[in-house]
């Protein structure tokens, strides 16, 4: 297991490097050179350049900080609000907890891109819009878990004899019922990082997220399609980023989950 | 009889809520319907008489309740409004893709089924050897591969290389391989972990153990003993992935400009053609809704202690 | 004649590198009936698993087993031994399916019937039978097709001390030569007529059952035979003033009454036990005893209410201790007034007058076993200085020695001037470790 901590965060330093030090480094990602369009790799463009002769790398650069930054706002918003909510809903009880565990079934009963899709639908296509709809559909699992955490806190044997032992409240929730709601949270936000990406650059590649000429991964793919046939390094660059995030994600969360 | 009753039930509250939360999320939606609606029927520029006259025909003045009432109301009985892009009924408009769709998804069900149980078994018997890690990892790749990348890529290599089938699919039998190929590589991935998991599980139960004392080899062990305990979480997250198809097609079906629901709720959200939207989202909960009822219940049929 | 299963110089290695046995030798002639008497981690199981051919993959076996055909097994558990999803006729016909024969017309009748079983029944799951049953039908198909050798683990852990009787005189009647795998030594000389010790992968000591149980020679047989509780109990309870006194207590939870009448007077230093089957009430007696609810009728005298004053041991002793704490901060918890370097020295000392002296205090309870974290969960509950301790159950999963090393440390806790009281359904336990045992039915306790 150490193997998955090891590739997984190499992985994630990589395109951690890759979104901050992009934009010291590399041409401007949004400006067009119509004299070098859909030029192969060469020593000045190391992915080639896409049908509007911007440079590939500067783009995937630009569309890792896009494409993971949204990923990680739908993730920390979807926890965020998960977090208080079911933690409301166990430490309230009664018509509250009713309210909201309600809520959160029917959530759980709809697929998350089915949830994702009805809100874009609604708001309209769009960035900001998607990751809104996106973090409609992940907050669910998280509230449920941490309701169960608290509603059981109080009955658990170790918070039962420190209670005894005359421990205070708030230590015995600092000390033994928060540290352990943290490690679970974060467990299931990195499972559900992976599928983001995938949501995220997916309904991109619809064209109901990232409008041009933003660079976000699934856009980028959408936008050089018709161009592979000739030019098939456009296809590499925006593919292998989300493989390598999504493998990234999926190893980590492996790792967390393995610890628990 | 109860169980089942309940389970109806409880299905249906959940549509109910998800009703409740399509019509709602509509209501949010900026923008005028009846502008749309004139929109639809080729009034680009109307007058006031005008949105009046088509405000007072959708009943845009009632009170919330009211107008959620009515609307649900026509859902039930079939109606779900008309396309803002079109004028035609919704239901029409799901109706003429709904064949498509269903011929997509059954394919690639059919088309997983072996591949799943295929690396599962590999899984199973060779576990710890070079099968497990082969099958592993044809597990991770199958979850990590989003469906567009797949099918740009399917489409790029088997349609613009070899020449062979056609880029704009029709929606027939002979376009349906590909895109149902594309779609059946996540659910392989997704059944063959739960049935591994599954068998391996029933595997090392000590009945297992009992079984192999007595002379069975692995083998007999696995489809005696491990096949019937894999079939109930196989059915639960099969029942679940056919149903949530719907929602997974769209992007699918966009890929291969595939007629079909999931490419029809994309242009509708495209074009900001709500109804449509409404329509499409209600079919597919419903979809996944009775996906979930059918697994529970073979579920429950299969196994005696329940 | 030759032997059922002849072993010689066994060692098993693990993948891990875990050495489970040592060099085993041992004979079972045929129609003979040994029992493999031995602590958890003794290397019991892994013999048995040997002899069964179930070693796990990359276990590495050296030396020699010969048996006599291949043998019968009977598992521990006879819940777990069934596939649920399969009749238990399907169950007791594998015997020959799985050697590759078809059963013959009416055998598996036959052998049920033998072991006077319904034979209707072989048509229901194992979930419609009774666990007793379960395991004579189990019998009945490891002596399927009469093998030489029949292995047993563990045949009576899972059932009811009545029911072990009736499934060993059915092994008794259906197996050739028994090899019977148990960390139960009473068990062991009731049944078999000779019984070799395992200790840490050894055979230590091998004789007649008689004459283990009477004369032990070996220091780890007289550990075994030490940690028997004995069958007499009951020592004179100590005079003094009640520390706790409970006079007709009840309780209910809406219509359910859990204690209905319960009376019960504690002086320090005294060990009181609470005995009673599961749902009979014992929980809920002492909840109220420990003040964390208060009873809806009877009066209940409990001394100071200062915090600490009284501290749980719990049936899950794994699960009573905070699985991210290292072992250090958990027993020294109570103690919220010292510094950490101070709680951690305290915490070492005290593990030191355990026997677990050899701990890293910075362990985590993930790494030990479940009779060491029931000996943390004790310290815990001692460091807040208690006028009382409350146990419930606090021996269950536990392997004898274990157990024994338990209820002496409890029993230790008594003679330090605190009082405790254990709640268990397990007569033996609470005989050896009492000085007063009452009875608990429904909610109303007799003394």
């Amino acid at each position: 297991m150490r193997a998955s901590l090891l590739a997984g965060t190499a992985a994630a330093a990589l395109l951690a490097v890759l979104a901050l030090a992009g934009p010291l480094a590399l041409p401007d990602p949004d400006l067009p050179d119509y004299a070098a369009k859909l030029l192969p790799p060469s020593a000045a463009h190391p992915l080639g350049t896409d049908q509007l002769g911007r440079d590939v790398l500067a783009r995937l650069a630009s569309g890792a900080r896009v494409t993971l930054g949204a990923a990680l706002a739908v993730t920390t918003l979807g926890a965020a609000i998960g977090v208080v909510a079911g933690g409301v809903a166990g430490y309230a009880r009664g018509p509250v907890d009713a309210a909201i565990s309600r809520v959160v079934d029917v959530l759980l009963a709809v697929p998350s891109t089915l949830v994702a899709l009805a809100v874009v639908g609604a708001l309209g296509p769009g960035l900001v819009h998607l990751v809104l709809a996106m973090s409609v559909a992940a907050w669910a699992p998280v509230a449920r878990l941490t309701r169960s955490h608290v509603l059981t806190a109080a009955t658990r044997p170790d918070v039962v004899a420190a209670r005894m032992a005359g421990v205070g409240r708030g230590r015995v929730v600092l000390g033994h019922v928060l540290p352990g709601a943290f490690l679970r949270v974060l467990a299931v936000a990195a499972l559900g990082l992976g599928e983001t990406i995938i949501g995220l650059s997916g309904l991109s590649f619809l064209g109901l997220g990232a409008q041009p000429p933003t660079a976000e991964w699934g856009q980028m793919l959408a936008e050089s399609r018709y161009d592979l046939a000739s030019s098939p390094w456009l296809l590499a660059g925006p593919g292998v980023a989300i493989l390598v995030a999504v493998s990234a994600a999926g190893l980590l969360s492996d790792w967390l989950g393995e610890r628990l | 009889m109860r169980r089942l009753l309940r389970l109806l039930a409880s299905a249906a509250g959940t549509l109910l809520a998800a009703s409740l939360l399509v019509w709602g999320l509509a209501e949010l939606s900026p923008g005028d319907p009846a502008r749309q609606v004139l929109l639809s029927r080729g009034v680009a520029v109307p007058v006031e008489t005008q949105i009046e006259a088509v405000r007072a025909e959708l009943g845009l003045g009632d009170a919330a309740p009211v107008r959620y009432a009515r609307w649900l109301g026509g859902a039930l009985t079939g109606d779900l409004g008309s396309s803002w892009r079109t004028g035609r009924p919704v239901t029409a408009e799901l109706g003429e893709r709904l064949p498509a769709t269903l011929r997509l998804c059954l394919t690639a069900v059919a088309l997983a089924i072996l591949p799943a149980f295929a690396l599962a078994f590999a899984g199973a018997l060779g576990r710890h050897r070079w099968p497990d890690a082969l099958s592993r990892g044809v597990m991770f790749a199958g979850a990590a591969v989003p469906s567009f990348l797949l099918g740009v890529a399917l489409l790029e290599i088997v349609v613009v290389r070899w020449g062979v089938g056609r880029v704009v699919a029709d929606g027939g039998w002979a376009d349906t391989p590909l895109p149902a190929a594309t779609l059946a590589a996540g659910i392989v991935a997704q059944w063959a972990r739960v049935t591994r998991g599954a068998l391996i599980d029933a595997a090392s139960a000590p009945f297992a153990d009992v079984s192999r004392a007595r002379g069975s080899g692995e083998l007999r062990v696995l489809l005696v003993h491990g096949l019937p305990h894999a079939a109930p979480p196989l059915l639960a997250v099969a029942g679940m992935t056919v149903g949530g198809l719907l929602a997974g097609a769209a992007v699918v079906e966009s890929v291969f400009t595939w007629p079909g629901v999931g490419r029809l709720l994309v242009e509708a959200i495209t074009a900001r053609d709500l109804p449509v939207v409404q329509g499409c989202v209600l079919a597919g909960v419903l979809a996944f809704l009775a996906g979930a009822v059918a697994a529970d219940l073979a579920t429950r049929a299969g196994d005696p202690r329940l | 004649m030759s032997p059922a299963l002849e072993v010689s110089g066994l060692s098993v290695t693990y993948r891990d590198g875990t050495r489970a046995l040592r060099g085993v030798s041992l004979t079972v002639e045929a129609g003979e009936r040994l029992a493999v008497v031995g602590a958890s981690g003794s290397g019991k199981s892994t013999l048995a698993r040997a002899v069964l051919g179930l070693l796990p993959r990359g276990a590495l076996a050296e030396g020699s087993i010969r048996t006599d055909g291949r043998p019968g097994y009977v598992a521990q558990d006879p819940f777990t031994a069934c596939d649920p999803l399969r009749t238990v006729g399907h169950h007791v016909r594998e015997a020959w399916r799985a050697a590759g024969l078809r059963a013959p017309q009416g055998a598996a009748e036959a052998a049920v019937a033998a072991l006077s079983l319904e034979v209707a029944a072989l048509a229901e799951h194992p979930h419609q039978w009774s666990g007793g049953m379960l395991q004579r039908a189990s019998i009945a198909a490891a002596g399927a097709l009469s093998p030489a050798l029949t292995v047993a683990d563990e045949p009576t852990s899972a059932l009811d001390a009545d029911l072990a009787d009736e499934v060993m005189a059915a092994l008794g009647r259906s197996a050739g030569a028994l090899l019977v795998i148990t960390h139960d030594l009473r068990l062991a000389a009731r049944w078999a007529s000779r019984v070799a010790v395992l200790c840490e992968g050894g055979v230590v000591e091998t004789g007649p059952a008689d004459r283990l149980l009477a004369d032990p020679r070996h220091p780890h047989t007289r550990a075994l035979v030490a940690a028997l509780p004995s069958a007499s109990g009951g020592r004179a309870a100590p005079q003094g003033p009640a520390l706790v006194e409970a006079r007709n207590l009840a309780r209910s939870y809406g219509a359910r009454a859990a204690v209905r009448d319960a009376s019960l007077a504690i002086g320090a230093g005294q060990v009181v036990g609470v005995h009673g089957r599961s749902g009979s009430g014992k929980s809920t007696l002492l909840r109220l005893l420990a003040g964390l609810e208060p009873p809806d009728a009877g009066t209940l005298r409990l001394p100071e209410r200062r915090p600490g004053w009284v501290m749980p041991v719990f049936q899950d002793a794994r699960a009573s201790l905070d699985p991210l704490w290292p072992i250090w901060r958990t027993i020294t918890e109570p103690l919220t007034g010292l510094r950490a370097a101070r709680r951690r020295a305290r915490a070492v000392e005290a593990l030191a007058s355990v026997g677990l002296g050899h701990l890293d205090p910075r362990t985590r309870p993930g790494r030990l076993s479940a009779g060491q974290c029931q000996r943390v969960a004790i310290l815990r509950a001692v460091m807040a200085a208690p006028a009382l301790v409350v146990a419930d159950e606090p021996t269950s999963g536990l392997d004898t020695v274990a157990a024994g090393r338990v209820a002496g440390l409890l029993r230790e806790v008594a003679e330090g001037g605190t009082a405790v009281v254990v709640v268990s359904h397990d007569l033996d336990l609470l005989g050896g470790l009492c000085d007063d045992v009452h009875e608990i039915r429904d909610g109303v306790m007799t003394p």
